[in-house]
């Protein structure tokens, strides 16, 4: 019995040569695809991190203003100067407490979209996840410097019900409030959390979203309070998701030089000392010193979360 | 005797009242303390629902179930006395062999000397000895089946629910496995409810079982009640494939005018010669034991287990059938 159709059918052209060429050699295709992103990562990226590293190294001559290229740890040494020291540990604290308060609104969003909603409300939550997200960052900071106005909505609020009491409660707090939330260290709080909780909830919900639904009932089932569950399964399970969202927070936070300037105290933070001293002050080498002080943090945060364990459940 | 499980008109529906998805319709279940006692079901029949009821992990639409006598209608899962050895072991992928065994014990508030003893104990029970420090992707299917089986006995549950163990194992395994978890039931004396589409499984391993057709239950007794006198049409067929016949055909068989199962293996095969029945072969399945045979009679298809060594006749041969009366067996059941 001949069938009509060949064993072996032939060549269609380019498309199939190429077919043929990537088979052949497998490591092929990997290059075409990873050449163009490698390059850019690694020469234009890790390159202007080194020079950067490098230029920390630096000093400036403090009469002439000239940047002086030979090797010291002057510039570091200025870091720890009180007003410097100031605005690390100010951005740490903000950066911190904004982390922690996208995990905290994130959580639930993340696990009742990963958990419970299915077809149209998962549309919806990706919706409304993203949809801020489409706005100007710009846009949305000077919304909010709105909102959180001494003649804005929040306090015309409070009064309708009120509590303005509560309010101004919370205004005096010293290292907290101020004149008005939108001139307080609380309202860039506030702002950061708002601006920053997409790149928290996201990773959230994917993680919680691999964690299957019998591995809680697993838990359950061995007799494991609904707290339980949550502190020896969930939360283990999630912590990548929390962690990589943590980084996204966290570094943002360290990194912005805006929103302190239009919303708070207008007190500094590394964002905006780096931006300065390499604008107006031009001292390259400090404002790299401070550039790479998030660096430095993050990769002390990063190894204490492996250390913990966090990255098991990878 | 007490009941360990009682399960008293009990549905559980899904989807919309007005269509409902009748996972579960109606069951009357008793299973008696330290039994073993299988599910045994097609796809989709119900099985695993009815275990996850008695888990509390789905709540019935109607009626009650009992644990023990009590009606557990209010008591959440993580409060009953039964565990679970999950379909796909539900291993907690974070935690190595020993925390994933001692679980139970933590949540308990055992401390942890004791309960990696135990744990230990446990593993030693499921012959896993020393494997407490690997995490479960570094386990083989068989042992992580095992480490589920310990983490479900370490809280000397009063009831232990197995949802198709075996499944993923390989034949070998599996029999090997089917074993250890019988002698392991008679040894601990624990009620245990397993959950499989094997009949063969099921035959060889229960006490007692349950065949479960589209949420309701078709049959309930003995493998051999079950297996000699199927009630309906379906357990006939489901388990072990006997021959239906239809009303006419069991008159043509010597029987009553109703509808009959008669077992391949009953049917002897013999010359086409002096015989009441013979028939034309329309199919030969090779079984390695023996072979299947398809013959066509009287407009009907009859299967007939021919032993391994007899002359096997060519498709399309005349062969008579013969079998003793008694292993015709009458069904009163519909459906
Ligand atoms: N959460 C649910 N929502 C809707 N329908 C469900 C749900 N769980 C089960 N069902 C339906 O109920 C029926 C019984 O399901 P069940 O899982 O109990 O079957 P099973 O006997 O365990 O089958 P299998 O042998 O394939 O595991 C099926 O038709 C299934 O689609
Ligand atoms: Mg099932």
């Amino acid at each position: 019995m001949t069938s009509p159709t060949p064993a072996i059918l032939p060549e269609r052209g380019l498309a199939d040569r190429l077919t043929a060429l990537f088979w052949r050699h497998p490591r092929l295709l990997l290059a075409v695809l990873l050449t163009p992103p490698l390059l850019w990562l690694g020469v234009v990226y890790l390159g202007s991190l080194f020079a950067l590293l490098l230029q920390s190294f630096y000093s400036i001559d403090e009469f002439s203003g000239v940047v002086k290229e030979e090797f010291t740890l002057k510039t570091y040494a200025e870091l720890f100067r009180a007003q410097n020291l100031d605005i690390i540990i100010r951005t740490l604290v903000m950066s911190a407490a904004v982390t922690i308060g996208c995990a905290l609104i994130a959580f639930p969003i993340a696990y009742y979209a990963a958990r419970f909603a299915r077809g149209k409300w998962k549309a919806v939550f990706y919706l409304g996840v993203m949809l801020p997200l489409w706005s100007s960052y710009l846009v949305k900071v000077y919304a909010w410097k709105l909102i959180l106005a001494k003649e804005g909505i929040i306090t015309w609020a409070a009064e309708g019900v009120g509590l303005s009491m509560i309010l101004n409660a919370i205004l005096a707090i010293p290292g907290i409030g101020g004149n008005s939330l939108s001139t307080s260290p609380l309202g860039t709080f506030i702002v950061f959390v708002y601006v920053w909780l997409p790149y928290m909830i996201l990773p959230m919900q994917a993680a919680l979203e691999r964690v299957p639904t019998s591995m809680l009932e697993a838990s359950a089932d061995l007799g494991a309070s609904r707290a339980q569950t949550f502190r020896t399964v969930i939360l283990p399970l999630a912590m990548p998701g929390v962690i990589a969202g943590s980084i996204f927070t966290f570094s943002l936070t360290m990194g912005d030089y805006i929103i302190p300037q239009i919303v708070g105290t207008s007190a500094r933070f590394i964002g905006l000392a780096v931006y300065q001293l390499q604008g107006t002050a031009g001292n390259i080498p400090l404002a790299a010193a401070f550039a790479v002080v998030p660096i430095v943090i993050m990769l002390i945060y990063l190894t204490i979360a492996k250390r913990k364990g966090a990255f098991d459940a990878l | 005797m007490t009941a360990a499980v009682e399960f008293l008109r009990v549905s559980r529906h899904f989807g919309p009242a007005s269509a409902p998805v009748k996972a579960v319709d109606g069951v009357d279940l008793t299973i008696a303390e330290g039994s073993f006692f299988a599910m045994l079901g097609p796809s989709g029949s119900g099985k695993t629902t009815c275990l996850r009821l008695i888990s509390g992990f789905e709540k019935p639409t109607s009626g009650t179930i009992r644990i023990f006598g009590q009606d557990v209608g209010d008591i959440p899962p993580n409060r009953r006395n039964v565990n679970t050895v999950f379909q796909d072991y539900a291993l907690f992928p974070h935690m190595n062999v020993r925390d994933n065994v001692g679980y139970g014990l933590m949540v308990k508030g055992v401390d942890r000397r004791t309960r990696d003893a135990r744990a230990e104990e446990m593993l030693a029970l499921v012959k896993l000895e020393g494997y407490g420090d690997r995490k479960p992707a570094q386990l083989s299917g068989g042992q992580r089946q095992r480490v589920a089986l310990a983490r479900a006995l370490v809280n000397e549950p009063k009831v232990l629910l197995l949802d198709e163990p075996l499944g993923a194992l390989d034949l070998k395994l599996r029999e090997a496995m089917q074993d250890e978890l019988k002698a392991l039931q008679s040894r601990l004396g624990i009620t245990f409810v397993f959950v499989t589409h094997d009949q063969g499984e099921a035959l060889s391993m229960a006490d007692s079982l349950a065949v479960f057709n589209e949420g309701r239950i078709a049959q309930i007794g003995t493998p051999a009640e079950v297996y000699a006198r199927p009630r309906t049409r379906f357990v006939a067929d489901f388990v072990g494939s006997s021959n239906v016949l239809p009303p006419e055909v069991t008159r043509a068989f010597g029987g009553p005018m109703k509808w009959a199962s008669l077992r391949p293996e009953m049917l002897r095969v013999t010359a086409a010669d002096g015989v009441a029945l013979a028939g034309t072969v329309t199919g030969i399945r090779y079984l390695g034991a023996g072979s299947r045979l398809s013959v066509a009679l009287n407009g009907t298809e009859v299967a007939a287990l021919l032993p391994a060594g007899q002359p096997v006749p060519e498709p399309g041969a005349t062969v008579g059938l013969a079998f003793d009366p008694a292993a015709l067996h009458v069904m009163e059941g519909e459906g």
